[in-house]
């Protein structure tokens, strides 16, 4: 009786060529429009050289104090260094004033009385240049203070303050790497897994005798629905998770997104990932009989637990996590996130071990909740 | 206007669904933007890294004078000394740095020993350059004042005295007098992708109870001429349309009030409103072509999000690549962000700035009555298909 209904439920399943296509094509095309859209992200945190300019005065004038030091750390000398800071031109004001206009410099630096710096903007990029222009200013003040209180030192003093040192013992925090664009494809990954949760509420109709026609016919065959409801849904869950895998195929192999390297690890999350989303769907669909209001709630749930894992905004996860931390144990797909993010970016197993328990119990719940309002169910008239 | 009032029969039967998509995709939409950092502020005020801070010397004058200047100069973020809680900080940009003064680093320091701290960057290296600069700006200093023999307390308050030297800056101001531009127009800008999602997911579901075969045919046997029935559905669709306008806008003006009673907010409200015509059209093309409801979620999702990620909803513009965007022209939806994000820095509604909204605007138009006059011919291609 098992393999009977459990091929035929297949059978089905595959046969509605147009839901097999979109369940695949979606998270596929969607996958390839993030790589795409991101493929430019990661570079944004590099540190670039700032366009900066100089507005001409008798201060920056070849061999003069400031220009001395300006060009131990832009390209004003012609000569290119890889610890530059700056790209500088050398303008006059008006011109100066254009390009900030433009955007296409960050500030621009002008002698009138004292070192001025003009920006259009606040960032990292207009804090740098007015960190170093302070200390230029700074370092000068220094010197003079110094040499004021203790003439003999002038030597020693100027020696070292040309001679800079660097304090920085740096660390590196992960041997994976690290890179926050993963967390998109990994929120991804766990929408295909509870997109499920559509395909099981009219899966659920078929058995559900006050919702179809097919249902009533399958209510009177000689079998426990209890069963009939379990041979059904492993045909649902193995076509999620057949789906699933092909997409996790694609996101690793195709697009070569880093998952990390425990590989058994990954396809376990899949797995039970999927599970969780059609039972997520059989437990929506024994409510109710629009299928339209069903089917919103499956798609609108997948969705913004989705969101709160991630997928539209990153921060959102940790927001999450750190201010509502029972939300993003209840979200399956902050669960299912969190578990893919654990193995790319932590050695241990306890974080991942959590997720995967959290979302095993939450599979067994909506399972439950399945079962307790299909059970026994009889209909006086249909 | 027969058919247009069994459309919204089919609406008042379908409202609780209706309510769900549009309280799940509003929230989305203004969850996304309150969570994006962004801040356009327009006085200039020093960028400051978020840090993490261990003081494993404090005690010493020295190490806690330069604790002083770091909570002057970053934001320090108090997070755990565990490394699971720095990890996830850094790993989601909390923080950007994380900065560890390791115990007899004064001592050492005073002395002029090599001595080192400790420090981890995040991801974003313009923030740790520019932290680094800081804190090397004052150790420079100070081993200057350390090197002329000078106790560890007079160090400290002589580098502090330099330190406060400050350049002056100005600030040329090209935006737009709005306090919160920028993030104004990142709601807008997710709020395309609220709005696609809706009206498609809505149109669709009732145009394909239209269109099922038997209710079609009896349709196409009634007096009305079919032309008189496209339009009664389209009207009815428009409407749709324009009530989930009305209540992005309501969104809009609840969260950011009078600021959206500018010659900005109206841009803003014009920009979506035809933006949602647009989204009627690919609505109603989807309509036509979608035969099964299964179907249409999987459009929906993949046209809705492919369409914002591509097109800079979620990712602003400027951090996607330029192939990306090159390709996302030919989408309404880049059209629509482009014309948002320039009104968020608009201040007078002329010169070039204008002219791009406008240009947007007649784009976005032009797509409108594009999808729309190939929905009209495929709709009236299955009508006789429909009848062979």
């Amino acid at each position: 009786m098992f393999l009977h209904a459990f091929t035929y439920n297949l059978k089905t399943i595959l046969r509605s060529k147009e839901s097999v296509f979109w369940s695949l094509l979606f998270p596929i095309l969607l996958s390839t429009m993030f790589y795409f859209a991101f493929g430019n992200l990661t570079d944004s945190g590099n540190f670039q050289i700032i366009d900066i300019a100089v507005v001409e005065s008798d201060e920056v004038q070849k061999g003069s104090q400031f220009y001395t030091v300006l060009s131990s750390v832009s390209d004003i000398d012609g000569q290119n260094s890889p610890d530059d800071l700056f790209h500088v031109v050398s303008v006059s004001p008006e011109e100066a004033d254009e390009l900030l206009k433009t955007g296409q410099i960050s500030g621009y630096i002008t002698f009138e009385e004292a070192i001025q710096l003009v920006v259009s903007g606040t960032g990292y990029d207009q804090s740098i240049i007015k960190a170093f222009l302070d200390e230029y200013q700074q370092i000068t003040s220094t010197v003079n203070e110094i040499i004021k209180e203790n003439p003999a030192s002038i030597f020693k003093t100027v020696m070292s303050a040309i001679s800079r040192t660097d304090y920085f013992n740096r660390t590196s925090i992960s041997t994976s790497g690290m890179d926050i664009i993963v967390n998109f494809f990994y929120a991804l990954l766990a929408m295909t897994c509870l997109m499920g949760s559509t395909t099981s509420v009219f899966e659920i109709n078929k058995l559900q005798a006050n919702q179809s026609a097919l249902a009533a016919r399958i209510n009177v065959a000689p079998i426990q629905k209890f069963k009939l409801f379990l041979y059904n849904i492993s045909a649902i869950i193995l076509f999620q998770i057949v789906v699933v895998l092909i997409v996790l195929a694609y996101v690793m192999f195709v697009l070569g997104i880093d998952f990390g390297t425990k590989s058994a690890f990954i396809v376990l999350t899949c797995i039970i990932g999927s599970i969780a989303g059609v039972f997520f769907g059989t437990a929506i669909g024994t409510i109710g009989k629009s299928e339209g209001l069903k089917v919103a709630l499956t798609v609108g749930g997948t969705l913004f637990s989705s969101f709160l894992g991630g997928l539209m905004a990153t921060g959102v996860k940790y927001y999450v996590q750190e201010n509502m931390p029972l939300v993003s144990y209840l979200s399956p797909a902050n669960l299912i996130t969190d578990a893919f993010y654990s193995l790319y970016y932590y050695d241990d197993y306890s974080r991942f071990s959590i997720n995967i328990i959290v979302l095993g119990l939450i599979s067994a719940l909506f399972c439950a909740i399945t079962c307790l309002v299909l059970r026994r169910k009889n209909y006086a008239s249909l | 206007m027969q058919v247009f009032k069994a459309y919204f029969k089919i609406i008042k039967k379908n409202l609780p669904m209706l309510s769900i998509y549009m309280i799940i995709f509003m929230a989305v939409a203004i969850g996304t933007t309150s969570s994006n950092q962004t801040n356009g502020i327009s006085n200039f005020t020093e960028a400051k890294s978020r840090i993490a801070l261990i003081n494993e010397d404090s005690g010493s004058a020295f190490s806690d004078g330069l604790e002083d200047y770091i909570r002057k100069n970053t934001v320090i973020v108090n997070i755990e000394d565990e490394e699971e809680a720095l990890r996830d900080a850094l790993f989601f940009e909390k923080i950007n740095y994380i900065l560890r003064i390791p115990k007899g680093f004064s001592d050492d320091f005073m002395n002029g020993r090599a001595c080192t701290l400790e420090e981890t960057q995040g991801l974003d290296k313009t923030s740790g350059i520019f932290t680094e600069t800081l804190l090397n700006k004052f150790l420079n200093i100070a081993s200057l004042y350390a090197g002329s023999g000078m106790t560890q307390a007079e160090t400290v308050e002589k580098t502090l005295n330099d330190l406060s030297l400050d350049t002056t800056v100005i600030m040329k101001n090209f935006d737009s007098g709005l306090s919160d531009g920028q993030k104004i127009s990142y709601f807008f800008n997710s709020a395309s992708y609220s709005l696609t999602i809706i009206v498609i997911f809505a149109i669709a579901t009732f145009m394909l109870i239209f269109n099922q075969s038997l209710i079609k045919h009896r349709t196409l046997c009634s007096p009305l001429s079919q032309n008189r029935v496209s339009a009664q559905i389209l009207l009815a669709n428009l409407c749709l349309a324009i009530a989930v306008w009305g209540i992005t806008m309501i969104c809009g003006l609840v969260m950011y009030g009078t600021e959206l009673f500018t010659l900005n907010g109206f841009l803003w409200g014009l920009n979506l409103f035809i933006f949602s015509l647009v989204a009627l059209s690919i609505s109603f093309f989807a309509g036509n072509v979608i035969k099964s409801r299964q179907t249409i979620s999987a459009v929906a999702n993949t046209i809705a999000l492919g369409f914002s990620f591509i097109c800079g909803a979620f990712v602003p513009q400027n951090l996607l690549g330029p192939n990306v965007l090159s390709f996302a022209r030919f989408l309404p939806t880049y059209w629509y962000i482009r014309a948002s994000n320039q009104i968020g820095t608009l201040k007078t509604f002329s010169g070039e700035a204008g002219e791009t909204v406008i240009i947007a605007f007649l784009i976005q138009l032009g797509f409108f009555a594009a999808i729309m006059a190939v929905s009209l011919v495929i709709s009236k291609q299955r009508r006789v298909e429909s009848l062979a």
